[in-house]
């Protein structure tokens, strides 16, 4: 049996002595896709950081492709192939939308590829390399954040709210784009999401958070998936 | 009440103290330690300009400077007599506030960046200096000015009045930071633009707390130099504003009785052991200041003890306010046009982003503005908020044309806006975020905090939509990134305003909790007139609560018309299957 992507344990994480998450337990394969979902404030974006290391785990146990993570710094989990698109506007906004992409690579030999899957992904990008990020329409900045993340082959990909601020037509194309990277790739993705239409159509399973702990998890194929986890939203 | 014990209770304290001290020690210490309660009165208030409202000066010594040459000065030329020392006292004042006035309108205007006010901050000083050199027999050039008559006091009668003002500002200041008038300073620190869109004036704001500051360092200058009875010119200089910088940070910034305690003990220890140890001495506190924002980046006491940290002025948790109803306030009749925009264009260099946007709205409709990503929304949204940003047109709010004003001026035509990202006050409350908003209808108290809150119907439904009313004593840079969302449309909603600008109001929201958001800005512009222009990219939400649409596509306005125009159009058909990509 391979490695799982993703491993967590019992995890709980907050800020200082507050606890966001609260014993979270959950298996992520190669190449599945787990959306996660909630309403505002239940602890979404804290598991993404404790996956990806901003937030200290206060209890359980975290692996990622078979390694525990305990003391491990977050660009150690970049380097073992951990990328994080984050909600908020996270680009050097001075800097142009090359060298934004060029500091999520190790080294410059990477880059020629990873242009080529940006261009894939998002071809307005490509064109408007020497554009300073800052000066990109919010939607914009959004894709170049995710572009970033995909970009360098990563293992497990962790994606915040990704379908907020963007046009209709350009959900729907990421929805096709994030589900044949998972497969082609064996790319693991922990999805948070508000959008639910456009988390059951990329993922494989779902969870709901509440309160930091999950209240539902489920087959994101399932025909009623939908409507459970609206009930839970509108609760 | 309860808020006002500990302060005073500290502040007797101290007095006791500076009552007790001179029959404890000798002369020496005592003629030290005026100079060191003066030098603390001038670290107080480089505190509550760095500390506090975020501007990181080094020009506090010039008004030190100005104060205590403005006293030899007058004594020099005059003599003394008590007349002569109230002439001079306000000599003193006034000269600073001057340079104050002067440094702040260089410093502060709409678009300054922080760092270029630092560096004004470090011009003043060595200006000053400057003129203090070639200012001939008059000023005493590089010896200074000495041997003038001052009033007839001993050291211990001055550390008397040195210590008491320093206890009697450190308590001024320490009601200050804490009123509410106090936290606006917090706000400016955190996010200056949010503070302009509340309708705050924030360069008129800074200047008038240099001011305050400049004449506060001002008095305590005047006092040095009568108890000195000698001044040089290195008292205006950026070396003496520079050790003040060094005293709050080792002290603790933000937190005015740290920088009090840090300057008191530098400079007496600096006393004695640069007569020991004259060059070794500056090497020991640049080596001390290194490790301590090194290891402190908090500074000395606060890292010495939770316990102690309640000798520190600090927001009382317990008080959170009480949420109450404001009163609607009358709106002023206009003549039925809410925005007009006349062939809005902008550029940024060559690159056309705006062009010929030409469109009306009026009160009791909701326009959603619709289009690709990059197609102007945003910078469309920010022209109608700032005067400074459109490169051609004209853009009238409620009849007032908005020519080149900035923000705030647009606020008090009545206009609100919510970011895309939402812009809130990260080390604020959610109650204290919503106070600042409140600002502009209700001047808050200098020395108190107020128990109630009064926010209009609007920005309270909000509140009780998204649950946040139950997270008012939680600050802001822990919400989550729907609540921060959610506060920032109830503090725009709490300036009552007659035409709201909304950039994705409902971004990072449950559908449920979109509905609720939906239904109460639709009542709004039914039942109270409001303007509402809107930006999304949910189709479903848009055609439920628009009353208009707007078509943007690269720059330019391609159609304007009802929910089923545009529904029926292929232009947005093809915007939104994709084939047309922004």
């Amino acid at each position: 049996m391979t490695d799982a992507a993703l491993e967590l344990e019992g995890v709980s994480s907050g800020y200082g002595t507050a606890r966001v998450v609260r014993g979270v337990s959950l298996r992520l394969a190669p190449g599945e896709v787990l959306a996660v979902l909630g309403k505002n404030g239940m602890g979404k974006t804290t598991l993404l950081r404790t996956v990806m290391g901003y937030n200290a785990l206060q209890e359980g146990r975290l692996r990622i492709l078979g390694a525990d993570m305990a003391g491990t710094s977050v660009h150690r989990r970049a380097r073992i192939g951990v990328a994080y698109a984050p909600q908020e506007r996270a680009l050097f906004q001075d800097l142009s939308v090359r060298d934004n992409l060029r500091l999520g690579l190790v080294a410059d030999r990477g880059l020629p590829k990873a242009l080529d899957c940006v261009r894939a992904l998002f071809p307005f990008l490509a064109e408007r390399l020497g554009q300073a990020a800052g000066t990109l329409s919010g939607g914009e900045q959004k894709m170049l954040i995710l572009a970033r993340a995909l970009m360098a082959g990563p293992k497990l990909v962790l994606v915040d709210e990704i379908s907020e601020g963007l046009q209709p037509s350009v959900v729907d194309r990421l929805a096709g784009v994030l589900r044949q990277a998972a497969r082609a790739e064996d790319r693991a993705m922990l999805l948070v999401e508000q959008h639910v239409g456009f988390a059951l159509s990329v993922a494989d399973r779902y969870v709901v958070l509440k309160l930091g702990e999950i209240v539902a998890a489920g087959d994101a194929a399932d025909p009623a998936a939908r409507d459970r986890i609206e009930a839970h939203l509108s609760v | 009440m309860r808020t006002l014990v500990r302060p005073v209770g500290i502040a007797a304290a101290a007095l006791a103290l500076v009552a007790f001290l001179p029959m404890l020690l000798d002369e020496y210490t005592i003629n030290i330690l005026v100079r060191s309660c003066l030098f603390a009165v001038m670290a107080l208030t480089v505190d509550v300009l760095w500390g506090y409202s975020g501007f990181l000066t080094f020009g506090q010594s010039a008004f030190f400077g100005a104060g205590a040459y403005a006293a030899a000065l007058c004594f020099t030329t005059f003599g003394y007599s008590p007349g002569i020392a109230l002439l001079s006292l306000g000599c003193a004042v006034g000269a600073a506030a001057l340079i104050a006035l002067v440094q702040g309108w260089l410093s502060f205007y709409h678009g300054a960046t922080p760092l270029y006010a630092s560096v004004v901050s470090l011009v003043v000083p060595v200006v000053a200096t400057q003129l203090l050199f070639s200012g001939g027999t008059f000023t005493g050039s590089s010896s200074g000015l000495t041997g003038y008559d001052v009033m007839d006091l001993s050291s211990e009668e001055w550390f008397y009045l040195a210590g008491a003002f320093l206890v009697l500002t450190t308590l001024c200041g320490w009601l200050f930071v804490c009123s509410d008038a106090g936290r606006v300073l917090t706000a400016l620190r955190d996010n200056e633009a949010r503070c302009s869109y509340l309708g705050l004036n924030v360069p008129m704001l800074r200047i008038a707390l240099l001011v305050a500051t400049a004449a506060v360092a001002a008095i305590a200058g005047w006092l040095y130099a009568g108890s000195s009875g000698v001044v040089a010119p290195e008292l205006t200089g950026f070396v003496l504003g520079t050790e003040a910088v060094i005293w709050v940070a080792l002290g603790g910034r933000g937190t005015l009785i740290g920088p009090v305690i840090g300057a008191v003990v530098i400079d007496v220890t600096s006393a004695y052991l640069s007569g020991s140890l004259p060059f070794l001495w500056k090497l020991i506190v640049g080596v001390a200041f290194i490790l301590v924002i090194v290891a402190l980046p908090q500074g000395l006491i606060p890292a010495i003890g939770v316990r102690l940290r309640r000798l520190l002025p600090a927001a009382p948790a317990a008080t959170i306010p009480v949420l109450v109803a404001a009163p609607t306030l009358p709106r002023a009749a206009s003549d039925g046009i809410a925005v007009d925009l006349v062939e809005v264009a902008r550029n940024f260099g060559s690159l056309a982003v705006l062009q010929g946007i030409t469109f009306q709205a009026r009160p009791g409709e909701l326009v959603s503005l619709i289009g690709p990503n990059g197609a102007g929304k945003t910078t469309l949204m920010r022209c109608l908020s700032d005067g400074t940003e459109r490169s051609g047109g004209t853009i009238r709010l409620r009849g007032h044309d908005i020519r080149r004003l900035p923000p705030h001026r647009c606020v008090a035509y009545g206009l609100g806006r919510k970011f895309q990202t939402a812009l809130v006050f990260d080390t604020l409350t959610v109650a204290e975020c919503l106070r600042i908003a409140c600002t502009r209808r209700e001047r808050p108290s200098f020395w108190r905090r107020s128990t109630m809150l009064a926010l209009p119907e609007a920005a309270l439904g909000i509140l009780r939509a998204t649950g946040i009313d139950q997270l008012l004593d939680r600050e802001a840079r822990l919400l989550s990134h729907g609540q921060k969302q959610s506060l920032e449309l109830a503090m725009v909603m709490a300036l009552d305003p007659s035409v709201v600008l909304l950039d994705e109001p409902t971004a990072g929201l449950t559908r449920p909790e979109r509905m609720r958001i939906g239904t109460i800005l639709t009542d709004l512009v039914a039942n109270n007139g409001l303007c509402l222009l809107l930006v999304e990219h949910d189709l479903d939400f848009v055609r439920e609560i628009s009353s208009r649409v707007v078509v943007l596509h690269q720059g330019r306005l391609v159609l304007d018309g009802t929910v089923g125009d545009v529904v029926a159009s292929d232009l947005v058909r093809a915007i939104y299957s994709g084939e047309l990509h922004g």
